[in-house]
């Protein structure tokens, strides 16, 4: 995997900044002229990435991508070592293209041309993706999920399902999401942003701190070397209740989280990690609580990882896949899995009730 | 509701009325939902947008949880009590094909009976009234009675290949072009290939009972 968050460019250095309680949030942000609440940001000097204009998100996002895939082939060589045939694409996104909408409607306004003949390719979620297939060649099967925040868990879990049906031998599972002003005056006035540092699960929470995180995982059917670790399996599903908030008691988290179980063929004192969605709203932490007290009892203690790097959006579901790889295959985790089963379970619920529980088992 | 959610229900009901057996079908066997929509959600983006380039702060709360691509889907489980998977997708110019293709493929490995799928795009008049249209079909291993269709065969291809006879052949331009319908003339075109922009290519292949 090679990834960047607002806790660094690196799995080490986002591990090391989980494991110390490091906050990757912060005021001083590129949008404090808009916004008065922390944010997450990528560290873009690091990414050897310079942003010129908050506003400019895509080329961001398609700057971020691109030296992370890139790195990533450095690495595993999957560019070479597989047909086109063989390597799929599927990026998790929800604002991807945002840039070509807005200039879209700029003109319409500018120029009152019917809207319909602004459309361009350009403002499609889809465009990471045609990009991406663009600069590194890829010409496999490629698919976006924007099922808002869990977009990229979706992703992981189709790509998954690929790997072990055979219609893929590998595939590129990419989490992308970077800030700007729709999402972030969008949440704003959904009046769920908390203007001080995020308190997931707290009894004091004041809701949500956005982040912004890119991150590339590969799947691989037959890895050439030692995988971090597997997907033992994932359940998606619909909750059918309401846009933005979970139906009560956390009925249908708890069914994702029952689901993706017994797919697994474990119980639930086979997890020795949970990484909850855990936004910091009232609402998702009320009722993921209670679902995971009722499936987990009271022993399972969660790690919310959205309070040190801010909740990312579309690329949530892949970064907190990589979170809960990295714990179990931290130090602690390894002691850990020689008296017990090492597996882990990562929660997405996005909006519009697309709930998805993925279990990972560490290879240790 | 806007544009886009009214059209992907209102083709969602269709689909019951018509092919009721197949749907009833497609619950019991936990049939997954796989929306897709090559612009999302025009109307709502375009009024946030706007509001943002025109500083008219705050943005409408309403506008930005209909923006999300997902929206017509999560609007269509809630009216219909829907609890499968539902998943959203942004392909651009491949996108209903390269939904039929997943799909289909999901279905011949075993991993689902039955797929529904519902291909939505809205068009913007200048007016500044956003309309929509949308298409549902069921995919089901075995073909259902109802079928005059059946899915033979899809391929993702790493570069278009010369269309055999009888092939309709769509290809992005620069210029703004509609995405193709899965369902013309009440029922798929037997053999097609899509080309986009960057010169990627689906073929399927259908056939008529």
């Amino acid at each position: 995997m090679t990834l960047a968050s607002p806790l660094g460019c690196s799995p080490d250095s986002l591990l090391r900044g989980l494991l110390t309680e490091k906050r990757g949030l912060s005021f001083d942000h590129r949008f404090r002229g808009w916004i008065a609440a922390p944010l997450g940001e990528l560290p873009w000097v690091e990414l050897g990435l310079k942003i010129e204009d908050p506003r400019e998100t895509d080329l961001a996002l398609h700057g971020a991508s691109r030296v992370l895939v890139d790195q990533l082939n450095q690495e595993h060589n999957f560019l070479t070592r597989y047909t086109p045939e063989e390597l799929g694409l599927f990026v998790g996104t929800t604002t991807s293209g945002i840039n070509g909408f807005f200039r879209a409607a700029g003109l319409q306004k500018i120029n009152g041309q019917n809207f319909e003949q602004l459309l361009k390719a350009d403002m499609q979620q889809a465009w990471l993706a045609q990009e991406l297939s663009d600069v590194f060649g890829l010409r496999g099967p490629s698919w976006t999920l924007s099922s808002s925040c869990a977009a990229s868990a979706q992703a992981l879990g189709l790509a998954y399902d690929a790997l072990a049906t055979g219609m893929l031998q590998a595939a590129l599972v990419v989490g992308a999401d970077i800030l700007n002003l729709v999402t972030l005056l969008g949440f704003e006035a959904l009046q769920v942003l908390d203007h001080e540092l995020c308190r997931p699960f707290e009894a004091e929470r004041g809701g949500i701190n956005l982040g912004e995180a890119v991150v590339v995982l590969l799947l691989e059917k037959a890895p050439r070397s030692r995988p971090l670790n597997r997907i033992v399996a994932y359940h998606a599903l619909s909750e059918g209740y309401h846009m933005t908030q979970p139906a009560p008691e956390g009925r249908w988290m708890r069914s994702a989280m029952e689901g993706a179980l017994h797919k697994a063929q474990l119980s639930p004192a086979d997890i020795s990690y949970l990484n909850p969605h855990g936004t910091g709203t009232e609402a998702n932490d009320r009722c993921e609580g209670q679902a995971i007290r009722e499936v987990f009892g009271e022993k399972l203690r969660s790690h919310p990882s959205k309070r040190w790097t801010g909740h990312t959006l579309g690329a949530a579901g892949a970064l907190e896949a990589a979170i809960t790889s990295l714990f179990l295959n931290s130090e602690a985790s390894t002691q850990a899995a020689r008296s017990k089963s090492n597996f882990g379970l990562s929660n997405s619920f996005g909006f519009g009730g697309a709930n998805v529980s993925i279990v990972f088992e560490g290879v240790v | 509701m806007t544009p886009l959610q009214k059209a992907a229900l209102l083709a969602f009901s269709r689909l019951a009325v018509e092919q009721a057996a197949a749907l009833a079908y497609a619950r019991l066997s936990q049939a997954p939902l796989f929306f897709t929509s090559a612009y999302g959600e025009l109307s709502p983006m375009l009024r946030i947008t706007q509001s943002i380039l025109e500083h008219d702060l705050p943005i409408s709360p309403k506008d930005f949880q209909h923006s999300v691509l997902n929206a017509a889907l999560a609007y269509l489980t809630m009216n219909q009590n829907w609890h499968q998977a539902g998943f959203a997708f942004s392909g651009g110019y491949l996108s209903a094909d390269s939904t039929l293709h997943l799909a289909s493929h999901r279905l011949k490995a075993g991993l689902d009976t039955a797929a529904i799928i519902i291909h939505a795009h809205e068009q913007h008049r200048r007016d500044g009234e956003g309309e929509a249209e949308a298409e549902a079909l069921i995919l089901g291993v075995e073909t259902p009675p109802h079928s005059a269709y059946c899915l033979q065969r899809s391929e993702w291809l790493a570069e278009p290949r010369a269309p055999g006879e009888g092939t309709r052949v769509y290809r992005e331009l620069h210029s703004p072009e509609l995405i193709p319908w899965l369902i013309e003339d009440k029922g798929p075109v037997l053999e097609r290939q899509l080309i986009n922009r960057k010169g990627q290519a689906l073929v399927t292949t259908w056939t008529a009972y």
